[in-house]
């Protein structure tokens, strides 16, 4: 096992080269960083787009350099999501979602800077966890993943819907109702079991449900510009003087290194599970600094540094983790794993016990890739904080048209229909009198995630345990996971009121 | 009166009627689709209108209202309630305009139409700033969409438009 990691290495650094000189199979782990850099940052866009686009260019490329340059552009999606997050109230993609609740208020408090150096040094300690985990647990987490059937992860879906009463603040009342339309509005199009068109009427578009990209933007984005543009100042108004920083946001990750690390932990393990990991991945990780940090209940959602290293170590780690039943059983924990599942089968790899065997190598290839990539993704992004976090000085004015513009483009890339344009107007009306009006968001959009995943399991399990699933012992365990979540969400609603 | 207050209420309200309708058109649906609706469905309505009577009483209260902590973005009670509408009214204008000219004309003559008039109207900046402005975010876009992401761009009621602007991007780069 050692030699092979040995030996991975080795290749990744070995030629042919580049220009006589860049190492065939690194040169393309760096294009994959530098491309998923910039789709991280652009809304709307990400892994899943990167993969498909860099796909067909890997045909004639030898494995391990296919395969490295998709890894290291998945890897820092992640990393630069971060940047429309803390700048605009703009989530890159969905695993910064929840970024959002304190990166931005730190733009607005004139800490862009710090909240980027946080954001980044916690992305690149959490991807390495990840990789490190996927490293070692390859072995061992493969009979653990196995004891997991529909039912524990139909009560992991339920776990996040307690997580609602930790994300309402004050508003317990409104959060609930937040979340449960949020479970509805993910009820809208064919239903899982017979495909009974919900809601949907003859719109075509609706049948296949509301996609999360246009609800999110519209949720947060546009609410955000409309009220900068009201106030008319800036998105920060602090001096420019103000605006460093990023070395204070290093030190912050290091003074947290343990929430660091738990958030990872929590991140890479969300990541393994099957279709559960990408979208809510931010929310546990950003719930559980809530529950477990000192004073979190009164500053969080105000700007502490700690509600984005949270979730920011935990999307970059879930990435080590989504590989682990990608590689081990060929089951793709998220959309761009499935794209790398392709790439896979077009170079003749197998994934499941010949990648742990006979094709270690290429395993290894990956966790270097997936370590590699991130450091090379922080660095390049830490080297241009205090560049972007001059945009919070620019004009609102200046920069309304240009985020607006990029919004709609953004959403319609959800399905290239005028549906999502709609679906954008719709949220973002709702969004902005949910803001105004003092109803948390962040449930919403939790149950929403939620709801197909809630669903499906729950059909599933009952049809094939009937009642006694009820009684499994992971059933169990999670449950008093959940009961203990809704105790601490309730005693910190009560300590706000 | 309480004026946020009321539009509190007017929002729960909707939420009421919107859930209401919701299930009342799942009533004819077989059983396992409407199940779950109707689990959630119903407490929900109960918890809105539980939260209609906590408003309402909101509405006649004398004393100054305070802001609830929520873990959200929230809203800047700076300015009075009025001016927020009415600018947020002319926001959302120029919203449901750009996506009435994405609709109309579609996507690419409409971005540098939006940026310039809106940052001549409603920015009031130079009309050159606006050019410039308009146009390098124009650029910036079609670089982006067009030439590397290859995406499609919504053509709106007059696709020939979008086509020969495309023609022409196409043959100039």
């Amino acid at each position: 096992m050692v030699e092979a990691a040995i030996s991975a290495f080795e290749n990744l650094f070995a030629c042919p080269c580049h220009f006589g000189v860049i190492p065939d199979t690194f040169f393309f782990l760096f294009v994959g960083v530098v491309a998923g850099l910039a789709l991280g940052a652009i809304p709307g866009l990400g892994g899943v787009v990167g993969m498909a686009m860099l796909l067909p260019f890997t045909f004639d490329m030898q494995p391990q350099a296919a395969i490295a340059m998709l890894v290291g552009l998945t890897a820092v999606t992640t990393t630069s999501d971060t940047i429309p997050s803390v700048l605009f109230s703009v989530p890159g993609s969905t695993g910064s979602q929840s970024t959002i609740l304190d990166g931005h208020p730190m733009a607005k408090k004139g800490e862009a800077g710090r909240a980027f150096g946080a954001a980044y040094t916690a992305s690149l300690i959490g991807g390495l966890f990840g990789a490190f985990l996927l490293a070692l647990s390859i072995p061992v987490l493969r009979p653990l993943v196995l004891i997991f059937g529909s039912p524990e992860f139909f009560m992991l879906g339920l776990l996040g819907i307690a997580m609602v009463a930790v994300l309402s603040g004050g508003a317990p009342l409104k959060g609930l109702i937040a979340g449960a339309l949020g479970l509805g509005i993910g009820m809208i199009g064919a239903d899982p079991q017979i495909g009974w068109p919900r809601w949907a009427g003859d719109t075509l578009y609706l049948w296949g449900g509301l996609s999360l990209v246009p609800i999110t933007l519209g949720l947060f984005a546009i609410p955000e510009v409309i009220d900068l543009a009201i106030k008319g100042t800036r998105i920060s108004d602090v001096p420019r003087q103000a605006m460093t920083g990023v070395m204070a946001g290093i030190r912050d990750t290091f003074r947290h290194w343990l929430l660091v690390l738990r958030c990872s932990a929590l991140g890479a393990w969300i990541g393994c599970i099957p279709g559960l990991g990408a979208t809510v991945v931010d929310w546990f990780a950003y719930g559980h600094a809530l529950q477990s940090e000192k004073g979190a209940r009164d500053t969080f959602g105000k700007g502490d540094v700690r509600g984005v290293i949270a979730p920011e170590s935990a999307n970059n780690a879930k990435e080590g983790g989504s590989l682990i039943p990608t590689v081990a059983f060929g089951v793709p924990g998220s959309a761009p794993m499935a794209l790398l599942l392709a790439a896979f089968i077009i170079h003749g790899i197998q994934p499941g016990p010949d990648l742990l065997t006979r094709d270690l190598d290429v395993t290894y290839t990956m966790i270097w890739s997936l370590a590699l990539a991130n450091v090379i993704g922080a660095g390049i992004c830490l080297a241009f904080t205090n560049q972007l976090a001059k945009v919070a000085m620019v004009r609102i004015h200046l920069l309304a048209p240009l985020v607006i513009t990029f919004v709609f483009m953004a959403a319609f890339q959800a399905s290239a229909n005028i549906g999502d344009l709609v679906t954008l107007l719709v949220f973002a009306a709702v969004g902005w009198l949910m803001k105004q009006f003092g109803w948390p968001r962040p449930p919403l959009l939790l149950g929403l995630v939620l709801s197909h995943v809630i669903e499906t399991y729950l059909f599933i399990s009952l049809r094939l345990y009937g009642m006694e699933w009820l009684m499994r012992p992971g059933v169990l365990i999670i449950a008093v996971l959940i009961v203990l979540s809704v105790y601490y969400g309730y005693r910190r609603s009560k300590a706000v009121a | 009166v309480n004026v946020r207050a009321i539009g509190d209420f007017l929002f729960t309200a909707t939420i009421v009627v919107v859930i209401a309708v919701a299930l009342w058109a799942s009533l004819t649906w077989p059983y396992e689709a409407r199940l779950l609706p109707w689990i959630i469905g119903v407490p929900t309505i109960v918890l809105c209108l539980l939260t209609l009577a906590l408003v309402a009483r909101r509405i006649w209260s004398l004393e100054p209202e305070e802001q609830v902590q929520l873990l959200d973005i929230q809203a800047d009670r700076d300015l009075p309630g009025t001016i927020v509408a009415i600018r947020a009214t002319a926001m959302f204008g120029w919203v449901l305009g750009f996506f009435g000219a994405i609709w109309l004309v579609g996507f690419l003559p409409s971005v540098p139409l939006f940026i310039f008039l809106y940052l001549v109207v409603q920015g009031r900046e130079k009309w050159w700033v606006a050019l410039v402005v308009s146009v390098a975010m124009s650029a910036f876009m079609i670089g982006v969409f067009h030439f590397v992401l290859r995406v499609a761009w919504l053509r709106g009621q007059f696709p020939e438009l979008q086509r020969l602007m495309l023609d022409w991007i196409n043959r100039l780069f």
